[in-house]
C-alpha cells in the first residue's frame, strides 16, 4: 500500500497540490478533470519531480528524501506520451533499456526481454521500428520496458488517451491482467476506463482531494440525484436545454434519457446511478 | 569485467544505430585535424599553430557524442522514461567518450612529436589538452541539461569556441581557456589552468544537478 500524506506543492507560486492524502492499493483510479493535478501526483510518486511538503510510504517505509520520492526499483512510471529510440526496433530498445536498469549478461538480458514481450503481448511486434508501431503497441512496449526491473508498483498516466476503441479494449484488458500481481496506480478522465478497471478511486479537483473509496462508495454519491425521462424526438431538444443529460439511449419506441440534477424531477423516475454519475455528483457539489 | 567490456562495445553500436551518420563527425574531426598536422609543412616558425588545431578543431568536438546521448532524454515523450536511466548511467557514457577523445589526443600527440620533435609539447600543454576535454565535454553536458535542446546547444558551444579561436582571446572580455602561445612560467599560466579547472568543477555540478530534473519540458 502506498500512504501519501499531505502532499503540497505549487508551481510559480500556484498551487497544483494541496494537503492531499490518499491510500493506494489494488488497482486505484485517480479521475478528476483537467488541471486537477493528476500528472503533477503521478510524477511526484515516480520521483520525477520534486514536492514542496508531504510524506509517501509504501508498506510503512518513508520514501521521501529531502524533497524527492527516493529513485527506487519498486515504482516504475509510464508517461502519457511514451517514445523512446524512434528509428530503432522495438527489441533493440528493450535491450539497450535492460543494459541501463543493471542487466549486463547479454544472454540473461535476451530471456528478460523475449519474457517481457510475451507478457505484454508484443510478439510479431519486435522488430518493427519504434517509431512505425501504433500507440497502442509503443504503450506495450512502455509497459515492457517498465516490467524489466521488475517493479511492484505501475503508475499509468492516462494510459488509453489517444487510442482507438479496439486498442483501448485491449489495452485495458493488459492492464487488468497485470493487476493481479501488480499494484497499478491509473489516472484518467474517461471514467469507463476506471469503472472498468478500478477496485479503490480517488477524486482530485485542483489539486485537493474531494473523494476517496471504493466504486460502490462512489456511486452511493450520486444516490437520489440520477433520473431517467422516458422522451420523443420532440421532447429530448427541450430537455436537453433545459437539463444536465448525462446519457441517451435510443430504443425502439423511445429515447432514454438520463439526467444529473440534485432536485426531484417529477416527471422522470430515479435510477441507480453509475460511476460517471457518482463522479459529477462529487465534482459537482464542490462547486456548489 | 567481460560483461562490462561487452557492454561498452554494445553501447557504442547502439550509438552509431541511433545517432545515425552524425556519430562520425568527431571522427572526421579527427582526420581533419591529423591530415592538418601531417600535410602541413614543417615551418618551425608556425609549428605551435598544429598545438592551436589541436584546441580549437579537434577537442571542442569532445562534447559531440555525450550531447547526442543526452539530448534523447529530452525528445518528445522520452523524458519521464530515461532521465532515470541516463542519470544513473551518466558517469560510465561520460568516461567511454573521454577515453575515446583521449586515444585521440595520444595520437596527434605521438604524430606530432615524430613529424617535430618531443620539445613541440611540454607537460603542461597535454595536461591543457586533457583539462579542456573536460571542460568542452562538460559545458556540452551542462548546456544540454540547462536548455534540453541539442541544436542551440551545439551553436552555443561553436560560437564560443570560433569568437576564441579566431580573435585568439583578445576580442571578449571573459576568461579565455586557450593557450595560443607556448607555455611560458610565470603567473599567467597557473591563473588559466585554474579558471579551466574551477569551470571543469562548476560544469559538473551543474550536470550533475540538473541532469536529474524532469520538472521541466524540452524547449
Amino acid at each position: 500500500m502506498i500512504q501519501l500524506s499531505n502532499i503540497n506543492k505549487q508551481m510559480k507560486k500556484h498551487p497544483i497540490l494541496t494537503d492531499v492524502s490518499l491510500n493506494m492499493e489494488g488497482i486505484y483510479g485517480l479521475i478528476g478533470p483537467n488541471g486537477a493535478g493528476k500528472t503533477t501526483l503521478m510524477k511526484i510518486i515516480s520521483s520525477l519531480i520534486s514536492l514542496d511538503s508531504g510524506g509517501l510510504t509504501i508498506y510503512g517505509e518513508d520514501y521521501v528524501k529531502g524533497k524527492y520520492v527516493k529513485q527506487n526499483k519498486r515504482i516504475g512510471y509510464l508517461p502519457q506520451d511514451f517514445m523512446v529510440y524512434p528509428n530503432i526496433s522495438a527489441e533493440e530498445a528493450l535491450d539497450h533499456i535492460a543494459m541501463l536498469k543493471g542487466v549486463m549478461d547479454k544472454r540473461e538480458r535476451r530471456d528478460t526481454v523475449n519474457q517481457v514481450i510475451n507478457e505484454v503481448n508484443l510478439q510479431g511486434h519486435q522488430n518493427k521500428k519504434m517509431i512505425e508501431l501504433s500507440g497502442g503497441m509503443r504503450k506495450r512496449v512502455g509497459i515492457a520496458q517498465l516490467l524489466i526491473g521488475k517493479p511492484s508498483i505501475l503508475v499509468f498516466d492516462e494510459p488509453t488517451a489517444g487510442l482507438d476503441i479496439e486498442e483501448r479494449i485491449r489495452f485495458r484488458n493488459l492492464l487488468k491482467n497485470l493487476g493481479a500481481n501488480h499494484t497499478i496506480i491509473i489516472s484518467s478522465h474517461i471514467v469507463e476506463d476506471i469503472e472498468f478497471l478500478s477496485t479503490k478511486v480517488g477524486v482530485l479537483k485542483k489539486g485537493k482531494v474531494l473523494f476517496e473509496g471504493t466504486p460502490a462508495e462512489l456511486k452511493a454519491q450520486a444516490a437520489g440525484y440520477v433520473w431517467e425521462y422516458d422522451a420523443t424526438v420532440e421532447e429530448l431538444d427541450e430537455i436537453m436545454n433545459h437539463k444536465e443529460v448525462v446519457q441517451i439511449t435510443e430504443e425502439e419506441t423511445k429515447i432514454s434519457v438520463r439526467v444529473f440534477s440534485n432536485h426531484e424531477e417529477k416527471e422522470a423516475k430515479s435510477v441507480p446511478p453509475r460511476l460517471i454519475d457518482g463522479y459529477l455528483a462529487v465534482v459537482k457539489g464542490e462547486d456548489e | 569485467m567481460k560483461h562490462f567490456i561487452e557492454n561498452i562495445f554494445l553501447s557504442f553500436r547502439f550509438d552509431m544505430k541511433t545517432m545515425g551518420v552524425i556519430f562520425f563527425v568527431p571522427v572526421v574531426m579527427f582526420a581533419f585535424s591529423l591530415s592538418i598536422i601531417v600535410l602541413a609543412p614543417g615551418i618551425v616558425d608556425d609549428r605551435y599553430n598544429n598545438i592551436v588545431v589541436i584546441q580549437g578543431l579537434f577537442i571542442p568536438f569532445s562534447c559531440w557524442w555525450i550531447l547526442y546521448r543526452l539530448s534523447e532524454m529530452y525528445e518528445e515523450g522520452a523524458q519521464e522514461t530515461l532521465v532515470p536511466y541516463y542519470s544513473k548511467r551518466f558517469p560510465v557514457d561520460f568516461f567511454r567518450y573521454f577515453f575515446l577523445h583521449v586515444i585521440g589526443l595520444a595520437v596527434l600527440c605521438s604524430i606530432l612529436i615524430i613529424k617535430y620533435d618531443a620539445s613541440i609539447l611540454t607537460g603542461i600543454n597535454v595536461l591543457h589538452f586533457i583539462i579542456l576535454t573536460l571542460f568542452y565535454m562538460l559545458l556540452g553536458t551542462s548546456l544540454i541539461v540547462l536548455i534540453k535542446n541539442v541544436e542551440i546547444s551545439l551553436t552555443i558551444i561553436m560560437i564560443y569556441t570560433v569568437l576564441e579561436v579566431i580573435t585568439q582571446g583578445d576580442y571578449m572580455p571573459w576568461p579565455h581557456v586557450f593557450l595560443f602561445d607556448p607555455p611560458i612560467n610565470g603567473p599567467f599560466l597557473p591563473i588559466k589552468l585554474s579558471v579551466l579547472g574551477v569551470a571543469v568543477i562548476v560544469l559538473m555540478v551543474v550536470t550533475l544537478i540538473f541532469i536529474r530534473r524532469a520538472d521541466k519540458k524540452p524547449k
